[in-house]
């Protein structure tokens, strides 16, 4: 299933905090990598139906607040797998970027 | 929020409601209003705090979005794969119905030259849409990439033959054009769908 593509992996990493709906999760893409990676409804959407179908994330019944929400809404949570999935995609990122900067391609992580 | 930028998010949503019927049926019932809610929220922020610059930029990322991902749908459902092929017959329809008063006597030598080429290309593309378009059927597909080649085929050498028993050479031409488009556009196919056996 590694790599994944930025999409899934922004996806996985939205919901690893919890369950949200469709826009949430566009909302935090976009905020997790400063507006590079804006998701369309289109791709939003036909990702979360492939990962759906790999079992990565799955649809969730309950709301947070049924009274403030769209009952139209559908909310979406990672399982298991999907958080399995997701740490090591982050471990393979994460020994990436220790390379490129042993190689001096990147600053000092900021504390 | 103002009614006129109510006027411009309910238009918004209604043209993107239309953009949705690109999408595979399965594909829009199951996902189809999410996707309106999504863009309506995004569009009812970018409408309260963003710029006439930031409007533009979100509609041309959604329109973006939605050209790639209907046909991504699209392919990975088989919609596109059959609606690719009928486009395809298209183009051989067409030629196969003016071919047909030609070949029962009417001749090409009276047509103007840059029409006869035109004609020629015609025939050659044809032969390749039609050859491509279904081959790529991912059912029965040897079946009906044989039909078509043979219909092709037998259009070409029937052109060909007539050319050559009235010395008309832009009927032979023609039939040759057809021969080459078809060969041309078998023999990927052929290439791609032989399995060579287990060692």
């Amino acid at each position: 299933m590694l790599p994944l593509t930025p999409a899934v992996f922004h996806i996985l990493l939205a919901l690893a905090d919890g369950e949200r709906h469709g826009y949430a999760i566009m909302r935090d893409v976009s905020h997790d990598t400063n507006g590079a990676l804006r998701l369309g409804p289109g791709t939003l959407y036909g990702c979360l139906n492939r990962m759906l179908a790999a079992g990565l994330v799955e649809e969730s019944d309950e709301r947070p607040d049924p009274e403030l929400d769209d009952e139209r809404r559908r909310y979406y949570r990672i399982t298991a797998i999907g958080l399995k999935t997701v740490r090591a995609e982050a471990q393979r990122l994460s020994t990436a970027v220790a390379a490129a900067r042993s190689r001096r391609l990147l600053g000092r992580a900021s504390s | 929020m103002k009614a006129s930028t109510q006027r411009v998010l309910r238009a918004i949503c209604n043209i993107y409601g239309l953009m949705l019927l690109a999408y595979p049926d399965d594909f829009r019932s199951k996902y189809g209003r999410e996707m309106l809610l999504a863009l309506r929220n995004r569009a009812h922020d970018v409408l309260e705090g963003g710029s006439g610059s930031d409007l533009f930029a979100f509609v041309v990322h959604v329109s973006g979005d939605w050209m790639i991902t209907a046909l991504k749908e699209n392919a990975m459902t088989g919609t596109l794969v059959s609606r690719l092929r009928w486009i395809a017959a298209l183009p051989l329809a067409i030629v196969a119905a003016d071919a047909a008063p030609r070949l029962s006597g009417y001749f090409i030598q009276d047509i103007r030259q840059a029409w006869i080429v035109a004609y020629f290309i015609a025939f050659f593309m044809a032969a390749v849409f039609i050859t491509v378009g279904v081959c790529v059927v991912p059912t029965r597909r040897d079946a009906v990439a044989r039909i078509a080649l043979a219909v092709v085929v037998v259009l070409a050498l029937t052109l060909m033959t007539i050319g050559a028993l009235n010395r008309a050479s832009p009927a032979f031409l023609l039939g040759a054009c057809g021969l080459l488009g078809g060969g041309l556009a078998y023999l990927p196919w052929r290439l791609h769908s032989f399995k060579p056996a287990r060692e």
